[in-house]
């Protein structure tokens, strides 16, 4: 806290002044007005009286120091103050707005608020309210969460990943055919990759031709008035005016066509990227749909993922946004070295030999600077989870007196991110130098030898020359990025084996070479005799046999391990039976297109997968085309609207590995909201609301029995009250159905279903008498 | 649109906002008068006058109406109601970095905003530095506070290559 520093002389006066009799008690810095910016203002406590005193600012150089807030020995003079007098103010608050906080405080009847500061000055402000609180009465409690470590090993072969946060399998990855792969991801839109070609190419040939027109053809040919080129090409009147003319007509046409094309580039990227990245999406979603259980319960979280999604918005926009530059820039190149080489053999020759050498220098760097890269990244990480686990642990690691050894690891690991920093910084500084140099040397010899020719022989003309600096100077884009390129191509492996990696993972269940697409799938359900384990010879499902009749909802009930989840697994072909048949409107499941099914089968299972994105996106993953109003209001039907609502960025809120975390709940009707908004046939709900509370459970299961309306659902609930409802009921134990019937006649027959049942009533009674 | 949404929706002659002189929006509507209202953007980022969530202003917030667009309200109304979003919402844009050191973990940012010069500390590595799309870029600092990066590109290659290891 900050008793001990000082207010400003100039605030010291003005209470001299104001109020004698006051003695200070305690103030706070406030640094922020009601709806500007930076304000400075100080919250001042005395023994009668809360004041809020703001001074002028133009003497605070920079708001926030570090962390530590303004230097205010230099605040300004007093330019407003309010007052209230504590007797008269009830219930001083502090809200949290989304980056402004303010103080409230309630006077007679009405709310006001007082000041208002950032999150910087936050804690003083807190610690004197809570003085005043005490003043007036109350006291709080303060709570802390540890957070666990996790380890992770790769799912294929069972190797520990080197770097638990990259989640590589080096064993398990060839990275050559990596790169290969990807480019079956660009087949779809051929043809829009070739209009992308197309531009780049006649780019590339405007570049190409632009310095030949500038230079050797405006000053060699017309206004050197060279009559051979004249009768080259025939044209009437005051012929080189009219050539001049003509010349200085393509430059423009040529420089506009440029701007034109560089517009229609980026129409054409932004409009494919998120179409590429879709379907890598959607093939990454339904492996991991594929190998659901195993996958997780090896690999602990669903964040894999979520990580994983990320890298395929990198690897998209390499393929599509820098790869083709690369082929294009070679090309011109290599284009450009032909036209040197005939206008002039000598100065091409010195622009070859440099040339080679800083190709040469980049490519030699690469290696170089992928493995700095990573390094970095592996070293910052490990500092970091360090830094945080003794922040987290401080306590423990106190009571065990470990503070010595740990200040060693500490010192350990920031000595290893330093070094590799340094050793980064290094690589790209060396780069740019010797880049720098070779460029310029290029240029340099070239006005050098250029200009001497020029001067004193006729093998070269002015013209020519500057044809020659012209191409030069278009070297340099290219180049340039061809050192940006590598390391990007670098990023983007690494990022497109991950997503392999999850494609990869589980090849076992196929699609039907000549699929079945119905027109429409009605939803009825029908299980033949299905048996079923995930291990030979280990029974899960055991002769299992029921029909759900289109647009009807079946409730299933059992123990957890009793095999519902599995049950519901088969239906969307995630496993398929060993023994029996599963059929959805008559026709086994195996015969469906993945697609078709997929799409009619929508599951919110207990493990929720929320991947990177904002909450909208996450929402409107399967109808990516969803309006913002289709999405708030399928969030509203699944109780997720307020939660969303009260985030700082409301829907745009990001979330998945790099962005918020949400809470198991919240992750549940996020998951809701985007079956609903997917319009399923079959709408299967695992135990989705198990999660949130009852009230909210609630409102999204009224949400759900008006949804239901017109489809197939299946709902496993957790809470037996929640199955009141459905057509039909089936109790699954030991993975046989024992009982089956509508919820009335279940209760009749005093069963199993009725013993949970009695057991759940028991038990809420019994936290209700607590 | 959705029957929900249009159950929901506060439109200039049902909705009547005004300002109860502590600093606090006051709203009337459907026949119930709300002493302080809070306004939400439901989509921050992408939607700056459409898409407002009006709640009371209790812990709470319990949804009263949305307003689908802000246009729709007289001039009067729009100035109460931007007041609210300009206080919730206050984010300062970052014009140039002056400075970026890294120690220890934690990166040190001196830096030019439209609201003044600011020096604000974040966590390295972490997920301080949030993507929102193309080169806007949102940073949020140890203490909650948030500053924005409009467009990347805009900033000059020197600051780019220090900004670039934190995004
Ligand atoms: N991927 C898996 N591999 C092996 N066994 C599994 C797998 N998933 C579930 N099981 C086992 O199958 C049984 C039924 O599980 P599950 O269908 O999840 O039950 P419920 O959903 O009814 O709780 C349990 O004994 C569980 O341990
Ligand atoms: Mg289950």
């Amino acid at each position: 806290m900050k008793t001990t520093k000082k207010l400003p002389a100039s605030v010291r006066n003005y209470l001299a002044d104001a109020y004698k009799e006051e003695t200070v008690k305690g103030f706070a810095e406030c640094d922020l007005g009601e709806t500007g910016g930076f304000e400075t203002g100080f919250l001042i406590l005395t023994g009668e009286k809360l004041l809020y005193v703001v001074t002028a600012t133009e003497t605070v150089r920079f708001h926030r120091l570090g962390g530590n807030y303004l230097e205010y020995d230099d605040a300004g003079e007093v330019i407003g103050a309010k007052e209230y007098r504590i007797r008269d103010i009830k219930e001083p608050e502090i809200v949290p707005e989304v980056a402004r906080h303010y103080l409230v405080v309630t006077v007679g009847d009405r709310k006001e608020k007082v000041c208002f500061f950032s999150g910087t000055a936050r804690k003083n402000v807190y610690s004197l309210i809570k003085e005043l609180k005490k003043t007036l009465d109350p006291s709080f409690d303060e709570t802390e969460e540890p957070e666990e470590e996790d380890e992770l090993h790769c799912p294929i072969c069972g190797t520990l990943y080197p770097d638990p946060e990259e989640r590589i399998c080096p064993k398990c990855m060839k990275k050559s055919s990596v790169f290969f792969r990807m480019l079956r991801y660009m087949k779809p839109y051929a043809g829009r990759l070739v209009l992308l070609g197309v531009t780049y190419v006649v780019l590339a040939v405007l570049n190409l031709i632009y310095p030949y027109l500038s230079g050797t053809i405006l000053y060699d040919r017309i206004l050197a008035k060279d009559e051979s080129f004249l009768q080259f090409i025939d044209v009437p009147g005051n012929r080189f005016l009219v050539l001049l003319g003509m010349t200085v007509l393509f430059m423009i046409v040529a420089r506009l066509l440029r701007h034109l094309l560089n517009l229609m580039q980026g129409v054409i990227v932004a409009k494919l990227v998120p179409k590429v990245v879709y379907t890598m999406k959607t093939e990454v979603f339904r492996s991991m749909g594929k190998m659901e259980l195993h996958f997780f319960t090896s690999n602990k979280t669903g964040s894999l993922m979520t990580r994983v999604l990320d890298d395929a918005n990198r690897v998209t926009s390499l393929f599509i946004d820098g790869l083709p530059y690369f082929l294009i820039d070679s090309l011109s190149i290599i284009a450009m070295f032909i036209v040197m080489l005939r206008l002039n053999a000598w100065l091409a020759l010195i622009v070859f030999t440099v040339m080679p050498l800083i190709t040469f220098f980049s490519f030699r760097m690469m290696p170089g600077l992928q493995r700095v890269n990573t390094r970095t990244h592996q070293a910052t990480r490990k500092l970091n989870s360090h830094v945080h686990d003794n922040i987290a642990g401080a306590r423990v690691v106190k009571a065990f007196g470990k503070e010595k050894s740990e200040d060693r690891h500490f010192v350990s690991y920031n000595d290893n991110v330093r070094n590799v920093a340094l050793e980064m910084a290094g690589y790209d500084n060396r780069f740019y130098i010797s880049y720098m140099f070779f460029k310029r040397l290029a240029q340099i010899l070239v006005w050098t030898v250029g200009g001497y020719f020029v001067l004193y022989t006729t093998s070269l003309e002015l013209g020519v020359l500057v044809t020659f600096i012209g191409y030069i100077n278009q070297l340099d884009d290219p180049l340039d990025y061809f050192s940006h390129l590598f390391r990007w191509f670098s990023r983007s492996m690494n990022s497109a084996e991950r997503i392999f990696e999850i494609i990869d993972a589980v090849p076992k269940i196929r699609e039907k070479a000549d699929p079945y697409r119905p027109e429409r799938i009605a939803g009825g359900i029908e299980l033949k005799r299905v048996t079923f384990g995930y291990d030979p010879g280990k029974p899960i499902l055991k002769d299992v046999s029921f029909t759900v009749p289109a647009c009807s909802t079946l409730g299933i009930v059992g123990k957890s391990g009793a095999g519902k989840t599995t049950l519901v697994n088969l239906l969307s072909r995630l496993y398929d039976p060993d023994e029996g048949e599963v059929k959805i409107d008559g026709v086994n499941v195996k015969e469906y297109d993945f697609k078709e099914l997929r799409k009619a089968v929508a599951m919110v299972s207990q493990e929720t997968y929320i991947f990177s994105g904002t909450i909208a996106e996450n929402i409107a993953y399967a109808k990516p085309d969803a309006t913002k109003e289709e999405i708030v209001a399928a969030a509203m039907k699944a109780g997720a609207h307020d939660f969303i609502c009260r985030t700082p960025d409301g829907y745009d809120t990001i979330v998945g590995a790099e962005g918020r975390d949400l809470s198991g709940g919240e992750k549940q009707r996020v998951s809701i909201a985007r079956a609903i908004l997917s319009d399923p046939r079959i709408l299967i709900l695992d135990e989705a609301t198990s999660a949130v509370d009852t009230e909210t459970e609630l409102t999204i299961q009224r949400s759900i029995e008006s949804l239901s309306e017109g489809r197939t659902t299946i709902m496993i609930a957790h809470r037996l009250s929640t199955l009141r409802n459905v057509d039909a009921l089936i109790v699954l134990e030991d993975g046989r159905i024992t009982e089956r019937g509508t919820h009335e006649e279940l209760i009749r027959a005093e069963g199993e279903f009725y013993r949970l049942m009695k057991m759940q009533t028991d038990a809420l009674s019994l936290r209700i008498n607590d | 649109m959705d029957d929900l949404l249009t159950m929901k929706q506060l439109t200039p002659d049902k909705a009547v906002f005004s300002d109860n002189g502590g600093g606090f929006l006051s709203l009337k509507f459907d026949g119930k008068e709300y002493e302080r209202v809070g306004v939400y953007r439901m989509f921050p980022n992408t939607e700056k006058d459409r898409f407002l969530s009006i709640r009371e202003a209790t812990e709470k917030a319990p949804e009263i109406g949305i307003i689908y667009d802000l246009s729709e309200f007289d001039g009067n109304t729009r100035t109460l109601i931007e007041k609210q979003l300009l206080m919730r919402y206050f984010t300062p844009k970052i014009r140039k970095f002056i400075k970026i050191r890294e120690e220890y973990g934690h990166v040190y940012f001196t830096a030019e905003t439209d609201a003044g010069a600011v020096r604000f500390t974040i966590r390295a590595g972490g997920n301080s530095v949030a993507h929102i799309g193309g080169g806007y870029y949102r940073i949020t600092d140890l203490d909650g506070n948030r500053y924005d990066v409009e467009d990347i590109y805009a900033l000059s290659n020197r600051e780019l290559r220090q900004f670039e290891l934190y995004i």
